[in-house]
Parts: C-alpha cells; sequence; structure tokens
C-alpha cells in the first residue's frame, strides 16, 4: 500500500475461518544498550488499550467472536494474530488498525505489564531448571550485543525503562511502513483488499525503518562456562557453533544435517549417545533460526554421572566426523523424506500458511519462498554437507555451557 | 480519530462430518476422515486401556508395553525399526493416557502401505526383548529424577493423589520400584491381556478414501486375534476432604499453586455447563483468574484453570506461577473467584464470550482432518453419543446463567478444592496458615513434619 503496508493474501475458503497476522519488522536486536526487553515489553503493551479499544478489550473481542489470538517476540520481529470465524475480519482488521495508529500508553498500564514480563522471566527461565544457563548462552556466543542480549531483557534495564522511550518505540517501529500483513482462509482477494485499504490507509507512517547491525565477528578461539543449578536433577550441556544467515545454502545444509544428527532414533547422535551408550538423556540440534548470523546448536542432556567433557568430546567427534566423510546417500534420501514429510505438515490449516508467508517475507522478503522452500532443501547434496561442516565445527568457533546440579554430579 | 467497531453480519458454522465405520470380523472398527489436500496419511489405533488398568498398581507395566513395541517383534530387532521408520519419514508415537493407549503413525501417502505394515508388526507382534526394556527402564529412571524438579509436574501429582486418594485416578506417577519389578512377562501379560482388537479404533485421516482404509486394514489388521478381555475394572471416586498441601522446593523463585476441585465424568449432562462455567473462571486471558490475578494485582504471568474430565469423575484444575511473597494472597484471590462463580450469575458478556470461545475452538478443529479425528476418537473411547459433536454448538449456545451458578456451586463449593503449593516453604509456609492445616512434602513426595521456622 502507498503508506510501506505489505499486504499478502491467501485464499482457502473450506472452512469458515479467517487468520489475519501482523509482523512487525522489530526484536530484541532492535533495541539500544539499557532498554533490554523493550521489544518484548512492547508487545505487552499492544494488548492494554487504543483510542476506541478499552484495557483488555482487543483479546475480550477477539475472545467474543470465537477467536484465537496471540502474539510473541524474538530477536528478529514481533508478530500479533488473531484467527477468527471469517465475518470477524473485519473486527480483527480494525483491532489491529486501531493499536496500531493510536496505543494508549499510561503508567499505570506500563507499571503493570513492567511487572507481569519480571514474573514472565522469573516463571519461564528464573523458575526453571536449565532456564538461566539459556539466557546465558547467546551472551556468551555472540559478541554483537544486539543478538546477545536476551529477548526477555535485564530485569535492571526492565526496571528503569520509561514511558517516554515505549511512546518512542511505538513510533519508530509501530507504522505500516515495517510491517507486513497477511489474511489467509476464507476470503476473497478484492474483498480483503479493500478492507485492508479502509483500515489501514489512512495510518501514516512513522518509522525509520531501522535494521540493526547484526554483523558479528570471527569468534578466534572457543568460550566455555560451568553453571551451577539448584534447580537442575541432571547435568545438561549446550554448544554452539557460529553459522551464516537464515536462507544461506549452508542454513539449509546444516539443517539437513541436524535431522541426520538428531532426527529419529536412528539417527547419528542418538544411536550413539542414547542407544548405544545411555550417556545421555536427550539430544537436540539444529541452526537457532535468527535471520541474521545463526549458531548450530546442540543441547544435550546427560544421565548422571557421565562426565561433560567426555559427552563434548564424544559430541565434537560425531561434527568433525561429518567434515571428514560426510554424509551417506541412504542418510540423505532419509533427511529429504524428512523434510518433505515435515513441511506438508506445517501448513495443514490456515493459521500455519498464514504465519509461514509472513516470516518468508520478513525473514526472506520474499513471501512466495513458501513454494520454493522444499526446493532449496532438496538441492542440497552431500558435498554441501561437508563442507558446511568443515566451516562450522572448528574448535575456536565453539561456545560452550555445561550446567551441573547444584553440589556437583552424584 | 473516533472509529466503530465493525459490527459482524451472519454466523459461520461447520457440521461435524459423517464419519463412515466398519466393523471388521475380529472386532476392530474402522474409520475415515478424508483430505486430498496434501499427501500425507495419519493412522491411528486407540484402544480403551490406560494408566488405570496396569495390573496390581504397577504403572510401570502398561508404560513400558506401550513405549516398548517399537523396540523389537518376532522379525525386526529396535535397530531395524528405527532405521526403516526414520528412512520411510513413518512418524510413529504410542502414548498412555489415563483411560487410552494411542499408537498414531503419519506418513507420506506413497510410503503408506509400507507405514501400516510396520504398524501392524508392532501391535501384532511385539517381543519386548529383555536388553531393550532395560534401556527403557533406565531412560525412565533418568526422566523421574528430571520430572520432579518441575513444579507443575509436583504440582498435578500431590493434587491427584489428594482429590482422587485410594483411587485408580490418583496413580499417576511411576516409581523407580515400579520399573524394578516390571519384568519382561509382566509387560507382556500385561500388554496381551489388554490391548485386543475388539473395542479398539483403528482411525484413517488424509490423503485416502474410506474403501481403502477398510481394504488395508483387512489386510494388515485382520488376522488379529481377539482373546479374552481380562481387564481392569472401577468405578467412582469417594469424595475427599479439603487439604492444604505444600511441596517444599528450595531456592524457588516463584510459587506454582493449583487449586484443584472434583468434578464431573465426560459423559455427564453437566459437563457443558461446565465448560461454559471453566471459560468465565480461567478458560481464556479475558476470564476472571487472568484479568484478577495479572492484569489487576500483577502477581502472575497468566492464570487459567482447565477441565480434565474421565470415564468416572474428573477435575478442575486452577493455576498460576506467581511471586512468592503474594502466595497467600493470590490464593485467597483464586478461592474468592471460586465463591463468586458459586454466588452470582456471569454477566451477559461473559456467558455469551465463552459460548463463543467454546465454539470457535469446535470450529478451528473441524479444520484439519487429524484435529476431526481426534475428537472422534475421544468420543468412541468416552462412550458419548453419535451426534454429541453434531449438537454440541447448540447445546452450548443454550446455557443459561442460571445453569453456570448451579454447576459452580456444586463443583467449585460443595467439592471442597484442594490447595496445593510448590514453591520455597520458609518464605511461603507462614502464609498459608490461615487456610488450614498444612500438610508438607518434600519433592520426592516424602512427608515433612511441620511447621517449619
Amino acid at each position: 500500500m502507498s503508506n510501506g503496508l505489505q499486504v499478502i493474501l491467501y485464499r482457502d475458503n473450506r472452512i469458515p475461518l479467517a487468520h489475519v497476522s501482523l509482523h512487525y519488522r522489530v526484536g530484541s536486536s532492535y533495541e539500544q544498550k539499557g532498554q533490554s526487553g523493550l521489544a518484548h515489553l512492547f508487545e505487552h503493551m499492544m494488548f492494554e488499550g487504543s483510542e476506541n479499544v478499552a484495557k483488555n478489550e482487543h483479546g475480550r473481542l477477539l475472545d467474543a467472536a470465537g477467536g484465537s489470538w496471540n502474539a510473541s517476540t524474538s530477536k528478529d520481529r514481533t508478530n500479533y494474530y488473531a484467527t477468527v470465524p471469517s465475518n470477524y475480519l473485519d473486527l480483527a482488521l480494525w483491532l489491529e488498525a486501531d493499536r496500531m495508529r493510536s496505543l494508549r500508553i499510561t503508567p499505570e498500564n506500563f507499571e503493570n505489564q513492567r511487572q507481569t514480563v519480571i514474573e514472565e522471566k522469573k516463571q519461564s527461565y528464573d523458575n526453571r531448571p536449565y532456564g538461566r544457563a539459556h539466557l546465558r548462552f547467546d551472551e556468551l556466543a555472540y559478541a554483537n550485543w544486539s543478538y546477545g542480549h536476551p529477548v526477555i531483557g535485564d530485569v535492571d534495564d526492565l526496571k528503569q525503562l520509561t514511558l517516554e522511550q515505549a511512546v518512542a518505540f511505538h513510533a519508530r517501529f509501530y507504522g505500516p511502513g515495517n510491517a507486513v500483513l497477511v489474511m489467509a482462509g476464507d476470503i476473497s482477494e478484492a474483498d480483503a483488499l479493500t478492507k485492508a485499504e479502509r483500515y489501514f490507509l489512512p495510518i501514516a507512517d512513522t518509522t525509520d525503518r531501522f535494521r540493526p547491525d547484526l554483523s558479528e565477528p570471527a569468534q578466534g578461539q572457543e568460550k566455555k562456562e560451568v553453571h551451577r543449578d539448584v534447580l537442575a536433577a541432571l547435568p545438561a550441556m549446550m554448544l554452539g557453533f557460529h553459522m551464516p544467515e537464515y536462507g544461506s545454502r549452508d542454513h539449509y545444509a546444516l539443517s539437513m544435517l541436524s535431522l541426520i544428527l538428531t532426527q529419529g532414533e536412528s539417527s547419528r547422535l542418538y544411536r550413539k549417545m542414547i542407544y548405544d551408550n545411555n550417556w545421555v538423556t536427550s539430544v537436540y540440534s539444529g541452526p537457532n533460526q535468527y535471520k541474521g548470523p545463526q549458531l548450530f546448536t546442540v543441547w544435550s542432556q546427560m544421565q548422571d554421572g557421565t562426565p561433560p567433557e567426555r559427552i563434548q568430546a564424544e559430541l565434537i567427534n560425531e561434527l568433525g566426523r561429518i567434515g571428514e566423510s560426510s554424509v551417506s546417500d541412504e542418510e540423505l534420501e532419509k533427511a529429504r523424506n524428512n523434510i518433505s514429510h515435515a513441511f506438508l505438515t506445517r501448513l495443514a490449516r490456515v493459521s500455519q500458511i498464514g504465519e509461514a508467508l509472513a516470516s518468508y517475507a520478513v525473514f526472506l522478503n520474499d513471501p512466495r519462498a513458501i513454494n520454493t522452500e522444499l526446493d532449496r532443501f532438496f538441492e542440497i547434496e552431500a558435498e554441501d554437507i561437508q563442507a558446511a561442516a568443515s566451516r562450522c565445527f572448528k574448535a575456536e568457533n565453539q561456545t560452550a555451557i555445561f550446567v551441573l546440579p547444584q553440589g556437583g554430579p552424584r | 480519530m473516533k472509529s466503530a467497531r465493525p459490527v459482524a453480519t451472519g454466523i459461520r458454522t461447520v457440521n461435524y462430518p459423517q464419519i463412515p465405520v466398519e466393523v471388521l470380523p475380529n472386532g476392530l472398527l474402522v474409520q475415515t476422515i478424508e483430505d486430498r489436500r496434501f499427501p500425507i496419511v495419519s493412522v491411528q489405533v486407540a484402544f480403551p486401556v490406560g494408566r488405570v488398568h496396569n495390573p496390581d498398581a504397577n504403572l510401570a507395566l502398561l508404560q513400558l508395553a506401550v513405549e516398548s513395541v517399537k523396540e523389537g517383534t518376532e522379525s525386526r530387532d529396535a535397530r531395524t525399526i528405527a532405521d526403516q521408520m526414520d528412512y520411510w519419514s513413518i512418524h510413529y508415537s504410542g502414548e498412555l493416557f489415563m483411560e487410552s493407549t494411542l499408537h498414531s503413525m503419519r506418513v507420506l501417502e506413497k510410503h503408506l502401505e509400507r507405514g501400516l505394515e510396520m504398524l501392524a508388526d508392532l501391535l501384532l507382534h511385539p517381543v519386548f526383548p529383555d536388553d531393550e526394556l532395560e534401556k527403557t527402564r533406565q531412560r525412565w529412571s533418568s526422566l523421574l529424577q528430571a520430572q520432579r524438579s518441575q513444579p507443575d509436574f509436583l504440582a498435578n501429582e500431590r493434587a491427584y493423589l489428594a482429590c482422587f486418594e485410594g483411587h485408580p485416578y490418583s496413580k499417576n506417577t511411576i516409581t523407580v520400584e515400579h520399573l524394578r519389578q516390571a519384568t519382561r512377562e509382566r509387560v507382556l501379560d500385561s500388554y496381551t491381556r489388554n490391548y485386543i482388537p475388539s473395542g479398539a479404533v483403528v482411525l484413517f485421516a488424509g490423503d485416502i478414501t474410506h474403501e481403502d482404509s477398510v481394504r488395508l486394514a483387512r489386510r494388515f489388521f485382520g488376522s488379529w486375534k481377539a482373546t479374552s478381555d481380562g481387564r481392569i475394572e472401577y468405578s467412582a471416586a469417594a469424595a475427599r476432604p479439603k487439604k492444604i498441601l505444600l511441596v517444599d522446593r528450595p531456592s524457588s523463585v516463584q510459587s506454582r499453586i493449583v487449586i484443584a476441585s472434583r468434578a464431573l465424568p465426560v459423559a455427564d449432562p453437566g459437563m457443558i455447563p461446565l465448560r461454559v462455567a471453566n471459560q468465565i473462571l480461567g478458560g481464556s486471558a479475558s476470564a476472571r483468574l487472568f484479568l484478577k490475578l495479572r492484569e489487576e494485582k500483577g502477581y502472575t504471568y497468566g492464570a487459567y484453570s482447565r477441565l480434565k474430565s474421565y470415564r468416572q469423575d474428573g477435575l478442575l484444575l486452577a493455576g498460576a506461577g506467581v511471586r512468592s511473597d503474594v502466595t497467600g494472597q493470590a490464593i485467597d484471590e483464586m478461592l474468592l473467584e471460586f465463591a463468586r462463580m458459586a454466588e452470582g450469575f456471569p454477566s451477559e458478556e461473559e456467558l455469551s464470550r465463552s459460548q463463543s470461545e467454546i465454539i470457535g475452538g469446535f470450529i478451528r478443529q473441524m479444520e484439519t482432518a487429524f484435529s476431526i479425528g481426534a475428537l472422534e476418537l475421544r468420543r468412541r473411547l468416552c462412550g458419548l453419543p453419535l451426534d454429541y459433536y453434531r449438537t454440541l454448538p447448540s447445546a452450548v449456545q443454550q446455557v443459561t446463567p442460571e445453569m453456570v451458578r448451579a454447576i459452580s456451586r456444586r463443583v467449585l463449593a460443595e467439592s471442597q478444592p484442594v490447595v496445593v503449593v510448590v514453591g520455597d516453604r520458609k518464605s511461603v509456609e507462614k502464609q498459608l496458615t490461615h487456610l488450614g492445616e498444612i500438610e508438607s512434602f518434600d519433592s520426592q513426595g516424602k512427608r515433612l513434619s511441620g511447621p517449619q521456622g
């Protein structure tokens, strides 16, 4: 649209449901030092009322329509979405437009949501085994603060955020020029476009379309920390290796590799670490799905009594083998079967298709990537995986955190 | 700029589909829900057998039986099964619930026959090899250890034990002793006694016709012989008194609160008004608990309530993770909301919103063959009438404020809720004394003498 709003439509009239999703190109990587947590706190503020909508009325109206709705903040974007019976499409659009244009930010609401976010941090991280180590991991791995600091923010920063900073944040990032609107499901294209224009075109764009510098210097040497966690019953390990951005060829190659390493009970790491030796209770791997420079992460919860250094050495040895001898044809075929299956089952609902379209628009600047994404994975050959693994799995590129139950392993 | 809220016109509804059924000679029911958009088929085999059917109250027996069918059959060892499943991308899982068991398999349509051959082999010819069972026991031992660090697990365990004391519904937690006593012979015996085709359902959903489903079911499950059913029977649980239970989890920075009330069996006619009442109390972020505890008080990130309903009984569980220093106040507020539900009528807006939330959720479940299949299996296994989901939206619409108050009185007030807190005992205990006598436990379930400090 002429005010910069990108509108994406997807029609599927089987079931009378419409999915409306608004992705703003802003996440925690857009924050300034000292203001960590503002993007996420702001997501909470978006439900606190606007010129024509009272506090908490946004959700109440969507609930009364029989809709489901939520929002989330990542390092790269913030999304707001609702799936409603399709006769409520206007309502969902009007609600989004009203808060984009006229969010009401009051001292009382700001204070209430600041407290809520502090409780969210306790519930999601501080009161959970390994929670604090999860928060610390990016901080240790990334030299660039933009990706290094956690989305939830630092409590000291959260306590010092001001109302003025929140108001400025809305003006800078929450305008049509910085957003992607998706309407998917039981719509007609012409009608949906007319509705988008009716509700969003009157909104002037105040955004400066700022994009953070996400560049990450080469690491140079291995990083490692050992944490004691009073809430953890078993030791755990997180490993991370710097790798290129989302959508790069290495991204697809290392995504395929993660299936070969940890997808299913015949995968390399499952078989070695769990089935054959019972060293660990679980093991997962894969790119961390950031838009910019990513980490290939490996997470494993260990059996009591297995020395973490031993597990780390075994993992490194397995990762190193890829760079030396790559993967077999059978493993590659298996990964292709798995990726097709996973891709198709993630597109069964209009809400899933709507969110995928918006994500491709934000991450790859191309919603039509939904039609070609599977081909990107299929183009990957064994040599691509071997080359990507050689670049990625180097000691000087590695970050490790060991979490030990308080008092040490029993 | 003042702007009027758009008003929706018309009503959007969906009809629960007619789902064809065929009964095979061995008693297995075959059903199909077609969805030809994607070349994927899911096959779910469901049994009316769950944790409550464990012989001798050994909760490991059926758990190991369900999990270990994929660890070896008469013709394949565990390694071969894993290799073939992963290669053909056969997504399989076996899950044991309170009163049912579900073996699910999802596969690309072009690999359907391979997947079915594999699934039938697991269900008809499992051998439970000793060495594989031992590996599963070891995994479970670690899992049990890790579970006891999770506040939600500890709170739910204690709530079920208190609400259903002495009844099979109370027993949710496997112990190391259960694992030790679950020998291969006992696991195999539990499996063959309970998992029989008669009364089981195989439901195909996705890129397949009913004709093909029946043909394939005959081919792969037709030889499955029905044997005598030696399942455990149980009846409704007795009423239990109000309790205040504290699970000490030192160093917790929050308290996990669960307030549990005995509710209703799944087929009870009061379930529909109760679903509406639960929605008003804590079913969403527009409900009373969330608005009071998070939006008004700032005690928590979220406060909700949910219903668990079984064949003979049920529970309403209201929960929140709150700041340790406001634990007592948060419980008082939650109990006040329980009392408000029982004493007064919901507003017109609350009632109609809650009805729309339930009906909207139902429409979303009608979106995929897989989620319709989940409803159909639940209907069958719980013995709900054939037209249950077809009439659900109108039954929800017919709930009145009087019905909501009446059912709230019965469930929230008269059934004497159990209050469970998982948190740091030394900072929480004094906040609970006004509620009544406190029984304290450690995270291993051992009773603590009290009070502390």
